[in-house]
């Protein structure tokens, strides 16, 4: 018997509609951008960008990944931004910040004529409603970086001043991240604490929806005029396409897959995996970025973080907490160039200190190369019964792994043995706050100044500070270069306190950190800057 | 029928409290609660930490916190994440829709595969159509879904560009693009469950073609797609129709790897996103929601067998 050719009518009409449906979906694929060198853009279409992971709720009070700061950056300016060089610049100031009553006095005025993606017009009363609500708001993740700041007074319509109790240096830098975006006091009065649910600031796009958590869509603005008011292109722009989404991928195979596809137009800072970038820096289709950013990676050792971060300071269970020169040991037995080359592919650039090369506080600092007999030298006059038994914790992921098992097998010609214990990443920074661990892997993505990207990681009582409480010698020239605006002599003391904690050890610092980007040639007018920020006010799709 | 009703109710009750209870505690037995996620990547201050946990709860004892929740979950609250702020209602109704066109568009296509190549199996046991049926079928148990989804998407979106490589469109929004975007995922999980469905389908055919009344159908000259389709197929399903269950309720639950490959935002990744985060208020909803799923399924699949089965039927109760 043939039971094919027996089956019935209905079920043959059925196959063939599934077959057309299956065919229709594919003849309505998503259009991939066109390959061409042509700079004429088209004005319209839609661009999305692949980031890591979402974001949290989107009001700049409370937002605290790295991914919400991309999406800000295109809806939500601050008073404040960087340029290429790394400089602070005015965005919705119109300059910087005029420092009088020896530093505790900040006027800033704001450029004439620009408006919340409401119709509200900025002006100074906005910017106080919206800094005192960074202050003021019990969840604000604001509330510690704008502490210095006593009060905000309105001079006039476009002139605030921002009343300081000690002298600040990182505030002007602090007002060119999510502290300085100023919120519109009309959607504000609106929605309240619900102010992520449409979320109202001053940019080249205005929010339009988050459909779910992982998708946020925003649209043209009909009120920024960035160019007219002064504000640099880079930074605002005149946006050419209608639609901008930003879509979170966490797994970086689907973001190189997608992108080749054509799902995204941009591979956003994180989301491709380094060996992937590579294959794109070698495809001539795409247009492939790396800048060094202002944050490292390096491994933190628990010295006197000994009961957690909301104790008192405590010398650690830990070998390398009582004896210094085991942890300069363990220094010497690293090869950061190795590290770097196997587990990232060669894209950091190797360094031993916490400040970024492209900042203007970077002074460079010789790394001590790899010396095996000298660690071991080190490890002998210690006294410490060798294999020295240490537990290493490394957020999981294939990349972090493969870096612990390298920097354990480097140590062990020196002495060290070291167990790689992979941990998923809030449990890593839980295990590391309460002071349960040795040596940590962990990064950070770093800030504009450099205070932000010292300070917290050695003062005991902040969430940051893993290692424990750090010396004198490191403490005080922080201490003394939070307290001054004067470059050159900040650039002195972070290069004093740099060299301390390369003789401290507290955290061994591998390499600085890059950003890297990808899109197709046809995407034009990006903007992408080194503190990790996409800009893409100017940005569009080449016309076909 | 009353009493098994009632039976059945109070059970999924104790059910669904007991879940709640081991997924309540559970999640706040891991390491780190949601303010340590939160300063993974923010210096908050000590005193703004205490904040965010004042504001959700997280600083009662667990005893009221867990009445809390119960009584909110009671008056169809959920609560608020404290990662994104958003009502937990909202993410599920963002991301249940997705889940359930996935699941109901893969067991389609399971059932399609599934049953006809294990009637065909059955059929033609020990024939080439048997071999490749079975084949088939251990293709489909063995292979990874999230390599399989990978090499799909490379064939048909990266080097074909037939299909977008990931994401989602609403059917409201767009039917065609929506079909675009979540027909892969669904063949990817579609054909694991076929694989299943067709090794169930084969084995109950051949249990009930060996019957004595489907002898006695063809020998009072019914056709053999009657006596296939008629007789044998319909009490083999009772099988099929609990694996059919089952499958159901894992896909429905959310299937995290293939949402991911796929980047769909549905219960899968919003599960994973949440237990990362410790994000405990909506951890506990998709938790209940799951539980939920569970019981109804059961209880759909119990009266399903009412219909299928003459001799449940005829008992009172599925049994």
């Amino acid at each position: 018997m043939n039971f094919i050719a027996r089956v019935p009518r209905s079920l043959r009409a059925g196959a063939l509609l599934a077959t057309g449906a299956v065919l229709l979906a594919a003849c309505s694929s998503t259009t991939t951008p066109t390959k061409t060198s042509s700079v004429k853009v088209q004005n319209g279409g839609t661009v999305t960008v692949g980031l890591p992971n979402a974001p949290t709720a989107l009001d700049p009070s409370t937002e605290g990944s790295l991914v919400g700061r991309i999406i800000f950056a295109n809806m939500c300016l601050s008073l404040y931004g960087i340029n290429q060089q790394m400089a602070v610049v005015p965005v919705l100031a119109a300059d910087l910040p005029q420092i009088s009553d020896g530093g505790l006095l900040y006027t800033i005025k704001l450029r004439k004529g620009l408006k919340f993606n409401d119709g509200t017009p900025l002006n100074a009363q906005a910017v106080k409603v919206s800094l005192d609500r960074d202050k003021t708001l019990p969840t604000s993740a604001r509330a510690a970086n704008l502490k210095p700041v006593s009060s905000v007074s309105v001079v006039n319509s476009d002139t605030f001043q921002l009343h300081l109790a000690a002298q600040d240096a990182p505030l002007t830098s602090i007002l060119a991240a999510r502290s300085g975006i100023i919120m519109s006091p009309t959607a504000l009065a609106r929605e309240g604490t619900n102010f992520y649910e449409d979320p109202v600031c001053v940019g080249p796009f205005a929010f339009k929806s988050r459909p779910s958590l992982d998708e946020v869509i925003l649209t043209k603005s009909k009120y920024f005029n960035g160019n007219a008011a002064g504000i640099p292109t880079a930074l605002g722009g005149a946006p050419h396409i209608q639609t901008l989404i930003f879509d979170a991928i966490t797994d970086p195979s689907t973001c190189y897959s997608d992108l080749l596809a054509g799902s995204i137009n941009v591979a956003g800072p994180g989301c491709l995996a380094p060996n992937d970038y590579k294959l794109l820096t070698e495809n001539s289709s795409y247009k492939a970025q790396q800048l060094t950013s202002n944050g490292y990676e390096g491994i933190d050792i628990n010295v006197t973080n000994g009961n957690g971060w909301t104790k008192p300071a405590a010398t650690a269970n830990n070998p390398l907490a009582t004896h210094p020169t085991l942890r300069e040991a363990l220094a010497l037995s690293l090869d950061r160039q190795t590290i770097n080359t196997v587990a990232y592919d060669g894209s950091n650039v190797v360094g031993c200190g916490p400040i970024s090369p492209l900042s203007p506080y970077y002074t460079k600092l010789p790394c001590p190369a790899q010396n095996i007999t000298e660690a071991k030298k080190l490890v002998q006059e210690s006294g410490v019964p060798t294999p020295i038994n240490l537990t290493l914790i490394v957020p999981t992921g294939t990349v972090n792994v493969e870096q612990g098992e390298i920097e354990a097998t480097e140590a062990k010609a020196a002495g060290f043995n070291i167990t790689v214990q992979p941990t998923e990443f809030t449990t890593a920074l839980a295990t590391a706050q309460a002071g349960n661990y040795q040596l940590f892997d962990i990064g950070w993505s770093g800030r504009v100044d450099p205070d932000q990207n010292t300070s917290p990681f050695y003062t005991q009582g902040s969430a940051f500070d893993y290692t424990g409480q750090g010396p004198s010698s490191i403490m005080g020239p922080l201490t003394q270069a939070h307290g001054t605006t004067n470059v050159s002599s900040r650039k002195a003391l972070y290069f004093r306190a740099s060299k301390a904690m390369l003789q401290y050890n507290g955290i061994i610092y591998l390499f600085h950190l890059t950003n890297q980007i990808a899109y197709p040639k046809s995407v034009v007018g990006l903007g992408f800057t080194p503190d990790g920020l996409l800009h893409m006010g100017s940005v569009g799709l080449a016309a076909s | 029928m009353r009493a098994y009703l009632l039976r059945r109710a109070g059970i999924s009750l104790l059910t669904l409290i007991i879940a709640s209870i081991v997924v309540f505690l559970g999640v706040r037995a891991v390491p780190g609660s949601p303010a340590t996620a939160l300063t993974g990547n923010t210096n908050f201050s000590p005193a703004a930490l205490a904040a965010i946990n004042r504001a959700y709860g997280l600083d009662n004892p667990l005893p009221v916190q867990y009445v809390d929740w119960v009584g909110q979950v009671v008056t169809g609250h959920l609560g608020s994440s404290p990662v994104t702020g958003m009502p937990v209602t909202t993410e599920l109704g963002n991301a249940f829709p997705i889940t359930l066109e996935l699941t109901v568009l893969s067991m389609v296509i399971a059932l399609l595969l599934g049953i006809p190549t294990g009637i065909l199996a059955a059929i033609r046991r020990g024939r080439s159509a048997d071999y490749a049926s079975n084949a088939a079928a251990l293709f489909g148990l063995s292979i990874p879904s999230f390599w399989f989804g990978i090499m799909l998407i490379l064939l048909l979106a990266v080097v074909l560009k037939w299909l977008p490589a990931s994401g989602f469109v609403s059917f409201s929004v767009n039917p065609g693009q929506n079909l675009a975007h979540i027909i892969m995922p669904a063949f990817v999980l579609g054909t694991g469950v076929a694989a299943v469905l067709m090794r169930q389908t084969r084995s109950g055919m051949l249990e009930t073609l060996r019957q004595d009344y489907v002898r006695t159908a063809r020998a009072k000259g019914l056709s053999e797609w009657v006596v296939i389709l008629k007789h044998s197929l319909r009490n083999s399903l009772v099988t099929v129709a609990t694996v059919i269950g089952l499958q159901f309720g894992i896909l429905l639950s959310g299937v995290a790897v293939t949402e991911e490959v796929f980047g769909l935002p549905g219960i899968g990744q919003l599960t994973i996103n949440a237990v990362f985060q410790r994000d405990y208020p909506t951890i506990q909803a998709v938790a209940l929601l799951t539980a939920v799923i569970v019981i109804v399924i059961n209880l759909l699949m119990d009266f399903v067998y009412m219909v299928l089965s003459p001799k449940v039927r005829l008992a009172g109760e599925p049994g």
